[in-house]
């Protein structure tokens, strides 16, 4: 490793002055430059496919995720309940009153796009990755000199490109991450002057984080006001028509989820993730209120993602105590955001503190990193509308440093990068092990890759049976399109002999398989009957 | 998920943030420090004291994680006999009485080992002492050899390299094989031909380098097969004992000094050597110990001739020697970390229990049927009669009683040298088991 680190750090070193030039007549080129990011993430991601093909959806987030994608392809946003829905029963996915996902709209958007227009949903999750990469350097253009704006976007690249969690999964990430990028890219730029395109588009980043993080989208409501409290405090009706045209993107967000609530629960102020709340104990309440108890028979898996949330909440409610040891476990997902050496950026930056719009923006972040404690676990995309105050935080740091430090600081960010693209690049290395925070060496833990190419290799429509067995652990397999019917492969739970074969007379021309995840490989045989026990939760 | 540690870092975030730092601190290096370096590196005795004594400080620094290593080869038994044969004041022992239960396959003990570790014994009471010793001696001796060829400053940088090369974690320090005398008297012949040369007339002068590099030569073509042993020279595994990895492109600009006569000298007597060692069937980094000096010598020239290129030379080089110390640094930590190596662990697991037990103690070896006979355990002090530990190969119940009656008045016990965690237990109880 430090072999290869000298030898990238010296080519680096070569061409640093000729980058240097060449990048500061760039930087002022907004659109020349937004382009460049966007297309490096996306086409470096596109160079590791033959090592790292299409990622794999491997989980009930996923597949959730997936359905919404579907569901939003066909262009509804439920799908009618399936007659005999109970063999369909999964995590994350509501049955009744409609079979939807019980995620908000905007990931789903995002996959439904790739899928509309090129055919993978994962396409859409490629593109989302360039776009906030071209949104962070237009954000930054906002805060700092152009140059800085675009050493920011190649951090992006670096951070949230190709060999980021969220560009291999379809939980997303990017797409929360673009708002925080609209909102706190448009706020400076109308401080300057109250253009109504820059409140559309503050609209937009708003909207689109009550899409994909609704409950976040309190923090940053109360972030954009505090900004406008001070920004605008003496020439207040500049900002009327600029705040209104964002206020009617923000309706017209808010309308959307509404028609979605409705849609999907038949009540509009009933979200989706509420009602599974009710039916199945999942997602958890946040740590201040009691633990949710479910309202229906769940089956296995359902009951074991039910225990496995409870328990992280806790029994009870919260306690101060509780809340700051959290807190502190916490502060692990700061490198998520920052690569080792930008934590050298962090301590000159606090030198900007003298200004305050960077009090405001830090005060913005622990207001996120505050509010989003109160759930009971943690993921980074919860705090993915920082990212880009992040990226602030680093380059402003940055640029604060003296030119030699500053110059190996960016160095090594970028010697790090060259050095694990490389090694992804190249072939499998047992160096990947030494590497936090990366989901493109994630494997296929669960073996199902030979699974999806055993049924892939028969013709015809398929029906799997999927029996887990007692020693199960929280693993989703069923997962299934918005049109179960049409679906070439239709995954169920395994009811037992009497009730598989009411649904084996429902799909009479599939070709039943009983799938046993737990064996290890997992195994794939024909259907052969048996019974198995649903479990009741009360 | 994050790793587990607090700050949500890896291995590889932990190397790039300390990295970083290391770099941070080399950016502060200015024109001042410079002068201050350079200064320094005039003052030999002060710079040789400092190489003598800074790899023996920095190893002691270590002993709370990592104590004294305890004998673990072979070749480790056979130079700890060799000591205590020497501190008996001879050079051989008689033969045991009962041979058979003591036969181990083991290297010829080197005398200049033996003797490292005797003084060691003598002087503090432990063998390893001497080791240490003799690495600070080496460093010393390595910047002693460089002042004969390159300017000080450079002489200074070649030390450095030597402590972080040979010094607290190297395998000679962390073993009693041996390797720092063959290297130090690496140093003394190629230091001492330099400073001969400068002050004898031109014909002797060639005629005494032509010599030096005549005797590897001479033990090549002595070799009727010699050629046959080239394709072990590609073996560059060897070489990476020699080399921290970043020296590596020092080593390839080394080349453009091979314009110089003496450049040409050191690469054909690297070469030779290197071929003459290739000759022993072990071709361990110890046979090219000599040449230790000489490997630091390339390694400093090569930085000096990067250093020299427009504009980007100095930054270079502060590159590699940043990346240098990074190196050193994790060095324990990597998967073959010379200083927790091989068997320590259970080794000094089995020595803690035998220290728990009173009196004389005779203990039965037995290994498995995977046994690697590098992971010998039969070892014995010179006098083995009188030694407080007697080790023995299980040889059967019924042989073994014989050695037993031997040594009437010995505790007696039974290992089974080959567990993954190995613990002597009673021989008696052992036996009724079986």
């Amino acid at each position: 490793m430090v072999f290869s680190l000298a030898i990238i750090l010296i080519g680096l070193l070569a061409v640093r002055k000729l980058a240097a030039s060449l990048a500061l007549r760039m930087s002022e080129h907004t659109g020349l430059c937004m382009g460049l990011l966007f297309s490096l993430a996306v086409v470096l991601r596109v160079v590791l496919l033959p090592r790292h093909p299409v990622p794999m959806a491997s989980g009930a987030d996923d597949f959730s995720y997936l359905l919404l994608g579907d569901t939003l392809a066909h262009f509804r946003l439920a799908n009618a309940m399936h007659p005999l829905h109970e063999f369909f029963e999964a995590v994350f996915i509501l049955q009744q009153p409609k079979y939807a996902s019980i995620y908000p709209l905007g990931q789903g958007i995002v996959l439904a796009f790739g899928k509309l227009v090129f055919g993978s949903y994962w396409t859409g999750v490629l593109l989302a990755s360039g776009v906030l990469c071209a949104l962070c350097y237009w954000m930054l253009r906002g805060w700092v000199a152009p140059i800085w704006a675009l050493a920011g976007g190649l951090l992006a690249v670096m951070e949230f490109g190709p060999l980021n969690p969220w560009v291999n999964s379809y939980w997303g990430g990017s797409a929360s991450a673009s708002a925080g990028c609209l909102v706190f890219g448009a706020l400076p730029r109308l401080r300057k002057s109250q253009r109504i395109r820059d409140g559309l588009l503050l609209g937009l980043g708003v909207g689109l984080e009550i899409l994909t993080r609704p409950f976040e989208t309190v923090f940053l409501g109360v972030a954009v006001l505090a900004y406008c409290a001070v920004a605008f405090r003496d020439e207040w009706r500049g900002f009327v028509k600029p705040g209104t045209a964002a206020l009617c993107i923000v309706a017209a967000a808010l309308g959307l989820t509404l028609l979605q609530n409705k849609a999907v629960t038949q009540s509009w102020l009933t979200m989706p993730y509420m009602l599974s709340r009710y039916q199945y104990g999942v997602p958890a309440t946040l740590t201040f209120q009691a633990n949710a108890v479910p309202h229906r028979q769940m089956t296995a898996e359902q009951a074991l993602d039910y225990q496995a949330q409870s328990k992280i909440h806790g029994p009870g409610t919260d306690s101060f105590g509780m809340y700051l040891r959290r807190l502190a476990y916490r502060f692990r997902y700061l490198r998520f955001f920052l690569l080792p050496p930008l934590y050298f950026a962090l301590l000159p930056f606090a030198r900007s503190l003298r200004d305050w719009r960077y009090v405001w923006a830090v005060g913005t972040t622990v207001l996120f990193a505050l509010g989003t404690n109160f759930y009971p676990y943690f993921y980074p995309q919860y705090l993915a509308a920082m990212t880009c105050l992040l990226l602030l935080f680093s380059v402003e740091g940055l640029a604060r440093l003296a030119e030699g430090p500053r110059m190996f600081v960016w160095l090594l960010c970028a010697a790090s990068f060259v050095f694990w693209f490389a090694v992804y690049l190249l072939p499998p290395s047992s160096i990947t092990t030494y590497q936090s925070w990366n989901y493109i060496n994630w494997g296929d833990p669960q073996g199902r890759t030979a699974v999806e190419d055993q049924l892939a290799q028969n013709q015809g429509q398929q029906l799997v049976f999927v029996r887990y067995s007692a020693a199960h652990r929280f693993e989703e397999w069923i997962h299934n399109e918005a049109d179960i019917d049409g679906a070439r492969i239709v995954w169920a739970n395994d009811l037992g002999t009497e009730k598989n074969e009411k649904l084996l007379r429902y799909y009479p021309k599939r070709t039943a398989w009983l799938l046993e995840p737990d064996a290890r490989p997992p195994t794939l045989n024909p259907y052969a009957s048996e019974t198995s026990p649903f479990i009741t939760v009360h | 998920m994050p790793p587990d540690s607090t700050v949500g870092f890896a291995a590889a975030d932990w190397v790039l943030f300390f990295v970083t730092g290391l770099f941070l601190l080399a950016v502060g290096w200015n024109a001042r420090l410079q002068q201050s370096f350079e200064r320094f590196a005039e003052r030999r005795y002060r710079c040789a004291g400092l190489f003598f004594v800074l790899p023996m400080v920095l190893r002691l620094a270590l002993l709370v994680n990592d104590p004294q290593p305890v004998p673990d080869s072979a070749q480790d038994f056979s130079n700890m006999l060799m000591a205590d044969t020497l501190l008996h004041g001879r050079l051989t022992n008689p033969p045991h009485a009962l041979p058979e239960f003591f036969e181990t396959q083991r290297p010829p003990s080197s005398l200049d080992m033996g003797l490292t570790l005797a003084m060691g014994r003598f002087v503090t009471g432990e063998p390893w002492a001497g080791v240490l010793l003799a690495s600070g001696v080496f460093c010393a001796g390595c910047y002693w050899m460089l002042r004969g060829w390159v300017s000080p400053e450079w002489a200074l940088l070649g030390g450095m390299l030597a402590v972080m090369e040979f010094g607290p974690l190297c395998r000679w320090a962390n073993s009693y094989s041996g390797g720092y005398m063959t290297a130090i008297g690496g140093c003394v012949v190629f230091g001492a031909l330099p400073r001969l040369s400068s002050r004898i007339r031109t014909p002797w002068r060639m005629a005494l380098w032509a010599l030096a590099a005549m005797t590897p030569l001479v033990l090549i073509v002595a070799s009727k097969n010699a050629l046959s042993h080239v394709p072990t020279l590609a073996s560059l595994a060897v070489y990476r004992f020699f080399f921290l990895p970043p020296l590596y492109l020092a080593l390839a600009s080394f080349a453009v000094s091979l314009r110089k006569m003496r450049m040409r000298w050191v690469a054909a007597t690297v070469a030779a050597c290197a071929l003459a060692a290739s000759i022993s069937p072990g071709y361990q980094p110890n046979a090219l110990a000599s040449l230790t000096c000489l490997f630091v010598l390339i390694s400093v020239v090569g930085l000096r001739q990067i250093s020299r290129v427009r504009t980007l030379g100095g930054e270079i080089v502060r590159v590699l020697m940043v990346l240098c110390v990074a190196q050193f640094l994790f060095l324990p930590y990597e998967p073959a970390g010379s200083v927790r190596q091989g068997n320590q662990q259970r080794r000094n697991l089995v020595r803690r229990e035998l220290e728990k037990i009173n009196g004389p103690l005779l203990i039965f070896v037995r290994y498995g049927l995977r046994h690697l006979k590098q992971n010998e355990w039969v070892w014995n002090d010179a006098n083995i009669d009188s030694a407080r530990v007697v080790w023995a190969h299980d040889l059967g119940a019924e042989k073994n009683e014989e050695l037993m009656r031997y040594y009437p008045s010995r505790k007696v016990l039974w290992l089974k040298a080959d567990e993954f965690i190995p613990r002597p237990v009673p021989y008696q109880a052992q036996k009724n088991l079986e």
